[in-house]
């Protein structure tokens, strides 16, 4: 089941490329012919694979360098080299072996030359290269539109609102609005984009979702399962921490400060769905929402970086080493009047 | 007049999808014909402009309004079958009429020639028409993908134009649903839910109509903004206020059939430099950072505290050249909480105007 994020992107990649390649040879009329059909298959798969694997590990920008036409150009050069090998080396290679010619000898031959000149070499060429674009395109949108969120648009599955018991986690930079002022608002943005950035990762391997950003703010929020699986949501606080440890050089060589955040954590049911017409966003509505946001006010007032309700506490099962401690509070801090207790997790 | 406006805004997106169309027909030539008679690529062309001007028609007046909320089955058996049918009968008309035009032939008798039969059966028309109905589903997508994105939000993020933080001068409008909290205790978070896909739903035209661009949604608060040429010219972004207005009027009855209650709006309008900015690796957003968006939403607050509709800033208000049915109302310098510089802020008031 816990297939890592980059293998379930691998696999959907690559089941797409065999789609698409065995469509090919469905409307060129060539269904009658199963080598066609092989042919298909096999640069599909390969190519879907090396799309997958190319665009995951090796063209994955770790920082925003290149303008759009620069990676537009380099990528289309890229596939069309990688391409044309493909198709050669695949054709030649599965109508050599039912010919019964040795590989070379069957690229030499006249029935090869033809296909690469007069027939329709061309046309498999185009026809690759624009459903590159477009697997780019689709994962790229699906990334920058949100987790899950292209799926609910296109079947418009939230149309009608649905209950759902989930756990919020609001994650804020401290004291940011200082920060602000003292930086200038281009050096903030930023800051802002390489906080949200460095934390990602963290997120999408904790099966977080992120719900939104907003201002210094990102809301991650997680779907309510037994114990063991909800405690990703503090292994994810947990894991965002450390690689902020590890950045902290970073941070201050670039703007002259280590950033620091606080964590609130609370669950409870909410009612998810669709809105708007012109701009349509999903959104979570319900008292969570505000009582998380209340608890991650209390963090700075409390000087905790990290405060779970009581509820989220009887939903998590704590791996070893970490354990819960209740954080008392005058009712001077409340005045919202909060009706429950408080907690923070430390390390053994 | 104002209907114009809006159909103005239909006839642009129609003007995008038919260009993209006019280029795809000879695209389709170049890979299939090559280069060898010009006689091809004015069908193409042909073809590419009919086919788009149905998509936008289907898209744009067909499944526009309450239908897009349809259930997608429904949606997507009106889509496959009306673009299954019609675009593969464009393709055989467009053959057809052009052999009538070429050959000075009659219609039956293109339809009986041995050229019109080899390419029915034998040739590349299931190509063809396989070409022009995946196209057609993409820029259907396209389309509503990037409606349902937000006004220039697709392109942005395709272009990569905010990849890198860009300085602005923006007019921002915050728009906030009056008493919320009274709403949620009475109908509770699923019916507030409903309430608000409504007003968000109908809120849309006035906005559009007056060129503005609605940001995003933050619970019971609607983000707008314009470039300031755009919302200063005919004072588009102080009217639109008033169209929110009167559109809800006109709307009074089916909500109160509905919820018990009508929703009620404050607005703050202020104008300043903000960075505009893409933010976000996963759930990229173009989000705006500045003093000026601050000083909005504090000021959508004061709304509350001074209980007036509409407040707007000294700044906004000198750009500004008020209809004769509006007059201001002065309110005085104040300073706003965590600010420390003093705000001049105006409200509005609707004249009624003696009717002859």
């Amino acid at each position: 089941m816990s297939l890592s994020q980059n293998n379930r992107s691998i696999l959907g990649i690559t089941i797409a490329g065999l789609l698409l390649g065995v469509s090919y040879p469905l409307f060129a009329r060539e269904f009658d012919s199963p080598v066609a059909l092989i042919n298909g298959l096999s640069i599909g798969g390969i190519g879907g694979l090396l799309i997958a694997v190319f665009e995951i590990y090796i063209l994955n920008p770790k920082n925003r360098k290149y303008s759009f036409p620069v990676i537009v150009t380099v990528k289309t050069i890229f596939y069309t080299i990688l391409f044309f090998f493909l198709i050669i080396s695949v054709k030649g290679f599965v109508e050599s072996i039912t010919i019964g010619q040795p590989f070379f000898e069957y690229i030499r031959s006249d029935a090869f030359q033809n296909f690469l000149w007069r027939e329709d070499f061309d046309v498999i060429m185009i026809y690759s290269l624009f459903m590159v674009g477009l697997i780019i395109f689709a994962r790229q949108m699906n990334k920058k539109i949100g987790q899950g969120v292209l799926f609910s648009f296109i079947t418009g599955r939230l149309h009608e609102p649905v209950e759902e018991a989930r756990i919020f986690m609001f994650l804020d930079l401290k004291s940011s609005t200082t920060i602000a002022e003292k930086m200038g608002a281009v050096n903030y943005y930023k800051l802002l984009n390489d906080f949200f950035f460095d934390m990602t990762k963290s997120i999408k391997e904790g099966q977080g979702t992120i719900y939104r950003y907003v201002g210094d703010q990102v809301v991650i929020t997680w779907k309510l399962a037994d114990p063991r699986q909800n405690a990703y949501c503090v292994k994810t606080y947990f894991n965002i921490k450390r690689t902020f440890r590890s950045l902290n050089e970073k941070y201050y060589e670039k703007y002259g400060f280590v950033p620091e955040f606080s964590a609130a954590l609370h669950c409870g049911k909410v009612i998810k769905g669709e809105i708007g017409d012109i701009k349509s966003q999903i959104v979570f509505h319900g008292e969570p929402l505000f009582v998380t946001g209340k608890i991650e006010k209390l963090c700075g007032k409390l000087n905790q970086s990290l405060l779970l309700s009581e509820s989220v506490k009887d939903q998590v099962a704590l791996p070893q080493l970490f354990y819960f401690q209740q954080v008392q509070y005058s009712p001077e801090h409340h005045a919202d009047d909060l009706p429950f207790t408080l907690h923070t997790i430390q390390e053994k | 007049m104002s209907l114009s406006l809006y159909q103005l805004r239909k006839l642009r997106i129609s003007g995008y999808l038919m260009a993209a169309g006019i280029l795809a027909g000879p695209f389709y030539v170049v890979f299939s014909d090559g280069f060898t008679s010009l006689f091809p690529y004015l069908n193409g062309i042909t073809a590419g402009f009919l086919a788009a001007l149905f998509i936008a028609w289907v898209e744009l007046e067909l499944l526009s309004g309450e239908k897009r909320f349809l259930k997608f089955y429904h949606i997507l058996f009106i889509r496959t079958s009306l673009y299954g049918m019609v675009i593969p009968a464009i393709l055989f008309l467009i053959f057809i009429v052009s052999r009538m035009i070429r050959y000075d032939l009659s219609f039956s008798g293109v339809l009986a020639s041995d050229e019109f039969q080899n390419y029915v059966y034998n040739q590349d028309f299931n190509i063809a028409v396989a070409y022009s109905v995946i196209l057609s589903f993409i820029a259907s997508f396209i389309y509503q993908m990037s409606r349902k994105m937000g006004q220039g939000v697709l392109f942005s993020f395709i272009t990569g134009r905010f990849y890198h933080p860009v300085r602005d001068q923006k007019v921002f409008m915050f728009v906030k649903i009056k008493n919320s909290s009274g709403i949620i205790r009475q109908a509770g978070h699923f019916g507030f839910h409903q309430f608000l896909k409504d007003v968000t739903y109908h809120i849309a035209p006035p906005i559009l109509i007056h060129h503005g661009i609605i940001h995003h949604y933050v619970e019971d608060e609607i983000v707008i903004y314009w470039d300031q040429k755009n919302a200063f010219k005919r004072a588009h972004c102080i009217r639109v206020y008033f169209s929110i207005v009167s559109r809800f009027e006109e709307l009074k009855e089916a909500y109160y059939e509905k919820y018990g209650f009508v929703p009620q709006f404050q607005a703050a309008i202020h104008s300043g430099e903000v960075i505009q900015g893409e933010i976000g690796e996963v759930k990229s957003e173009i989000a705006f950072y500045g003093d000026s968006v601050n000083t909005t939403s504090r000021m959508l607050g004061q709304c509350k505290q001074m209980d007036k509709a509409i407040l707007v800033s000294e700044e906004v208000k000198n750009h500004i050249k008020l209809p004769i049915v509006y007059e201001w109302v002065d309110c005085g310098e104040l300073t706003l909480r965590g600010k420390g510089q003093k705000i001049h802020l105006h409200s509005l008031k609707e004249l009624k105007l003696p009717v002859y």
